[in-house]
């Protein structure tokens, strides 16, 4: 028997990121049944909740499951304590989200709006200081919206760069040494051995890797369901809406990342915006940029709207991802209008272009500490989560097992 | 007017009881119940618990001691529609519904049954047996009389033509009746919860509530045996969901209702007998054996094999066969984890709703109501049959969900304090 740690305030620190009423629940075990992801692997959310009501925080942090949930809301509809188990799935991402994050930066953000706030400012006031000791006063250079020196963003975009990955990397490390523990535990306790040799392991995960990749991140399997589907209309549906904003968040950080690498190779040079509307990026950045419209805007409105138990209880978190998208995607849309068209006004094309830039490096900045970062841990959970399944494990023989009789 | 000194609504086990204390005291009881005959669900359920006596045998001989009080009047198929106070009395409105029977010249003898050619499903046997559109209501019924119900009866003149003491009456009206009296006990009794919309909603022929159960495994049971009433067939497996319509704040019942831990563990014991080769699984949260000797009744039904399994049930779906497919998470310690599980029948113990319902009780009388529904006493702990109204008191499951030996308590309780208070208006 291992040693374990009880932390006897996690709930209610848990509670600080918004779960409301957990400790109403009696444990009945509804929401795990009822839960449509629920298989032999991952109990949840009740598992979860009596994690956080036992204080037992290694093991709350190091639960997978916490990743693999798309909050439908089934649960919370049918909780006969009207404990909200689907929100409080939620707040302990969240929860899990801040305490992953070595530089307490997440946390902060979480808790205090003004601290968020503060945040958002300062990253727009230093952006808009890097434009002006690039710049100076003069605004309006012509058409040549990109040309900055190249030199001054990246020293600074790579030192922050730099910055941002340690941070992710200590994230996922710490998130991975949590699971692994915990599963290992679990595997132990049932007598279960994995025998593999490296090489297969290896073969095994990256065939895993391509699946979490076009199965569960591009066709977003997981979150599809017929019955919801078809009930809803499927272009309203949450599966729908979710897949849009992927795919056009994913699709424009593809495009923009291919301008940037074809710019380096010298296919194509940047400084004039107008490359032609099909040009293969462009294209791209496009259609990303109206599916990621598309999705954000019904997600507000839905949000707004409360549509359904999910969409109840929307925190300042999920508002500021979605207004930092939103604000992406239309200042970025409204450039690409101002670009093709002759007769705009460059000094209102710069502007635009400097809340465009700010909005992005916003993003960039608050990826691994905002709601943003599930985009990388859920994609990372449910690579692991598919790596324990498909591991080819020795099951004890029965005559190993204590047969209890009474 | 005629005047009474109590008048008692609802003759369930607890407003029998009630009117009984109050009539042998000297009282003029008036007692009414809306259904066609007395004694409330009792006079439905096979036997109680824990001791396993039959119900009826302790229904039926205060059934027919009520009826036949020289001091209670009892009128059948009877509402309240208006209660005004006047001068410390209250002055109260009675809907009596025709029974299209003479009741003195009716002698109970069945022959109109016998001739009548309409078939209904019978609600005494919640909806699972037959009987006719005229007839005495049912075997232990009081008043051993006919009922015609029009909204069936095809009027072809049968039961009329053949009754021996032409006590068939097609030109009754409903009547209304003011009668005066000094205290009102309400007894209004309870309701099952619906079935919800994760068992089916009431779709799934082989879902079925306890009540239900209740009349397969009575002496009196419309087909001698346990039938699954989606195809007749002998169920091998039958599976008890608790808490399917009680502490339950999705649909609005949060609270325990008391009975159902108990009436599940007591049918089990019965189907053990009644259909001694089926597996009876209970899937429960936690078994609530409160009274006296009950803890022991459960131990029992674990020891007799009747399995227990720790677990809500979420979901059930129904098969192309007729079973049900039940999604749980399993909670026990050997066996743990999500589990599809099939069983051929399956039994709800559903909870308790208050019979009257706010809206209605409010229509008549300014009574305090609970968020629940229930009545509201005044003081639930030192006088719980006393409600906000003076002279009006309550008793049984009208109040909160409770078993019948609380409510046969309740009853003697409201009894007691409505004959204090009419002795005081007398004075």
């Amino acid at each position: 028997m291992s040693n374990i740690t009880v932390d006897l305030n996690l709930i209610k620190e848990i509670k600080k990121y918004g779960a409301f009423d957990v400790s109403a629940c009696f444990n009945c075990g509804t929401c795990t049944a009822i839960c449509p992801l629920t298989d032999e692997e991952g109990n949840f959310p009740r598992r979860i909740i009596r994690y956080a009501q036992l204080g037992q925080k290694e093991k709350l942090e190091g639960s997978k499951e916490l990743w693999l949930c798309y909050y439908c809301g089934e649960c919370s509809d049918t909780c006969p304590r009207e404990a909200d188990p689907g929100e409080f799935m939620m707040s302990a991402r969240r929860y899990a989200i801040a305490s992953y994050d070595p530089t307490g930066i997440s946390k902060l953000l979480y808790k205090s709006k003004l601290f968020s706030g503060f945040m958002v400012a300062l990253v727009a006031f230093l952006v808009g200081l890097a434009f002006y000791i690039v710049r100076g006063n003069e605004v309006h250079a012509d058409s040549l919206l990109f040309e900055i020196d190249p030199a001054y963003i990246h020293w600074g975009g790579y030192a922050l760069m730099a910055f941002l990955a340690i941070v992710v990397v200590a994230e996922l490390w710490k998130m991975t040494t949590r699971i692994y523990k915990k599963e290992k535990e679990k595997l132990e306790k049932e007598g279960v051995e994995i025998d593999e040799k490296i090489f297969p392991k290896l073969v095994r995960w990256v065939k895993n890797a391509f699946n979490i990749v076009f199965v569960e991140f591009i066709a977003q399997k997981r979150y599809f369901r017929r019955e919801k589907v078809e009930e809803e209309k499927w272009i309203f549906s949450k599966w729908f809406i979710h897949l849009n904003i992927v795919l056009g968040f994913s699709g424009l950080f593809v495009a923009t990342a291919l301008d940037f690498f074809l710019d380096i190779i010298n296919v194509k040079k940047t400084p004039i915006g107008a490359v032609p509307l099909f040009y293969p990026t462009r294209l791209l950045g496009t259609i990303a940029g109206l599916m990621l419209l598309y999705g954000i805007i019904l997600a507000f409105f839905f949000r707004l709207k409360k549509q359904d138990s999910s969409r109840e209880h929307s925190r300042f978190s999920d508002w500021f991802l979605l207004s930092l998208l939103f604000g992406l995607a239309v200042s970025g849309f409204i450039l690409e209008i101002l670009v093709y068209f002759p007769l705009a006004n460059e000094q209102f094309a710069f502007w635009t272009f400097i809340v465009h830039v700010v909005f992005a490096v916003e993003m960039i900045i608050f990826a691994p500490f905002s709601k943003l970062a599930h985009l990388m841990y859920r994609t990372y959970a449910l690579w692991i989560y598919k790596n324990l399944q498909t591991a080819p494990k020795k099951y004890p023989e029965i005559a190993d097992l204590i047969i209890y009789e009474d | 007017m005629k005047n009474y000194d109590a008048l008692v609504i609802g003759a369930g086990i607890s407003g029998i009881q009630t009117a009984l204390d109050l009539a042998e005291q000297g009282f003029k009881v008036l007692m009414i119940d809306k259904k066609k005959s007395t004694g409330g669900v009792m006079i439905q359920l096979s036997k109680v618990f824990p001791t396993l006596d039959c119900a009826s045998c302790i229904t039926t001989p205060k059934m027919s001691e009520a009826s036949n009080h020289p001091n209670i009047e009892t009128w059948t198929l009877s509402e309240v529609t208006s209660i005004s106070e006047n001068n410390g009395s209250y002055v109260v409105n009675i809907l009596k519904h025709p029974r299209y029977v003479d009741l003195v010249k009716c002698t109970g003898c069945g022959i109109c049954e016998e001739v009548c050619p309409v078939i209904v499903e019978d609600e005494y046997n919640e909806y699972y047996g037959i009987r006719k559109a005229v007839g005495v209501p049912f075997g232990t019924a009081i008043p051993q009389k006919a009922v015609l119900e029009p909204e069936y009866c095809i009027f072809c003149g049968a039961c009329a033509k053949k009754c021996p003491t032409q006590a068939i009456e097609y030109d009754q009206e409903p009547e209304n009746i003011e009668v005066k009296v000094k205290a009102v006990i309400v007894a209004t009794g309870f309701e099952q919860t619906p079935i919800k919309e994760e068992y089916g909603g009431g779709r799934y022929k082989n879902v079925i509530n306890a009540l239900t159960m209740e009349r397969l495994l009575a002496p009196t049971s419309p087909f001698g045996g346990v039938f699954r009433p989606g195809d007749g067939k002998n169920p091998y497996s039958i599976a008890y969901i608790q808490c399917a319509g009680s502490r339950d704040a999705s649909i609005g019942v949060p609270y325990c209702s008391r009975v159902c831990c108990m009436f599940a563990v007591k049918q089990a014991m019965l189907l053990c007998g009644a259909a001694p080769l089926a597996d009876i699984t209970i899937y429960y949260m936690d078994i609530r054996a409160f009274g006296k000797r009950y803890e022991e009744f459960f131990q029992e039904a674990r020891e007799m094999g009747i399995n227990f399994v720790k677990g809500k049930v979420a979901k059930i779906e129904e098969l192309e066969n007729g079973n049900l497919k039940l999604r749980v998470e399993v909670q026990e310690e050997e066996d743990y984890g999500v589990k599809e599980i099939e069983h051929e029948l399956v039994v709800l113990s559903s909870g308790m709703l208050p019979a009257w319902k706010p809206e209605k009780v409010r229509e008549i009388l300014p009574l305090e109501i609970h968020k629940y529904g229930f009545i509201k006493s005044l003081q639930p702990h030192v006088n719980p049959s006393q409600t906000n109204l003076d002279g009006i008191f309550v008793s049984g499951t009208a109040m909160a969900p409770m078993d019948i030996v609380d409510s046969i308590y309740s009853g003697s309780t409201a009894a007691m304090k409505a004959a204090l208070y009419i002795k005081k208006i007398k004075e």
